[in-house]
């Protein structure tokens, strides 16, 4: 599968999928706004994993600069697609 | 891993077992989310074996701690935290190996630079002999596989310049009187 004109709907699919394959989780118990820090205790290392799983499906390097920044599967994805304003970057 | 710019006389002993101890239990986490991310056998058996390596180092300084009845505390891990500030945050697993490079390294250093401590216990002495065995392995195999990949991918130059620029601001910052780490590829495979 090509992720080069990834939208933003597949981008949620895909992290609700990484994110529920290192936590052992059905998709269904994760909400694209659920905070992770707050919901899993999503820290620095489950980030660097995340972004590096990223990398590995897409080839492509999110653009943050701190773990601060991936609070929500929607936030990511925003990063991901491109697609990050003020709102979905907080 | 480089934990005081202090001599190791002057260091609180339970502090110390509790820094190994931490540093281990930390590496267990990162190696663990690692070995997902691993794509070929070989790496993956690796990382399984280093894992199994970690854990059972915190085993060992753990009960080093309680030998000298000492209490498992939560400490920072100052050059780790530099390390992580200066490399910024790991975007690949080559970003990952990387780091776990040159955190490796500083880890062998630091247990060998212990072991030349002439009046440390038995105990002591012993774990560290045990461990030191284990972590020259791991130096080894992670510079093999960033060798490796090198091989197909110019920019882990790149990365591993990175890593060892961050590693070398973390040090300064923490004082440590110690050598710059070297590339971990073979000379002949590093551009000049």
């Amino acid at each position: 599968m090509g992720y080069d004109d990834m939208g933003y709907d597949d981008a949620v699919e895909l992290i609700t999928r990484l994110v529920c394959r290192f936590r052992r989780l059905d998709s269904s118990q994760l909400s694209a706004t659920d905070d992770l820090a707050d919901t899993l205790g999503f820290d620095s290392l489950d980030a660097a994993e995340l972004v590096a799983a990223i990398h590995q499906a897409t080839g492509q390097e999110l653009d943050v600069t701190s773990y601060q920044d991936l609070r929500t599967v929607q936030n990511i994805a925003a990063h991901l697609t491109g697609n990050v304003t003020e709102g979905s970057a907080v | 891993m480089f934990v005081s710019d202090k001599k190791f006389e002057e260091l609180d002993p339970v502090w110390l077992l509790n820094q190994y101890r931490s540093a281990e239990v930390s590496g267990a986490g990162a190696i663990m989310r690692m070995g997902r991310l691993a794509e070929g056998a070989e790496l993956s058996a690796d990382l399984t074996r280093h894992l199994r390596d970690e854990a059972v180092h915190a085993w060992l300084w753990t009960r080093a701690l309680r030998e000298i009845d000492g209490k498992i505390l939560d400490v920072d891990e100052p050059y780790q935290s530099r390390l992580a500030f200066h490399f910024g945050l790991p975007r690949s697993l080559n970003d990952l190996l990387a780091l776990t490079w040159v955190s490796e390294s500083r880890g062998v250093e630091q247990y060998r630079m212990h072991m030349d401590v002439k009046d440390i216990s038995t105990t002591i002495r012993q774990t560290l002999r045990a461990i030191l065995k284990d972590e020259s392995w791991h130096v080894a195999y992670i510079g093999e596989e960033l060798t490796r990949r090198a091989r197909s991918d110019a920019a882990i130059q790149q990365t591993i310049d990175r890593a060892l620029e961050a590693d070398a601001k973390a040090v300064s910052e923490l004082g440590a009187d110690v050598a710059p780490l070297s590339d971990p590829r073979p000379r002949a495979a590093v551009p000049s």
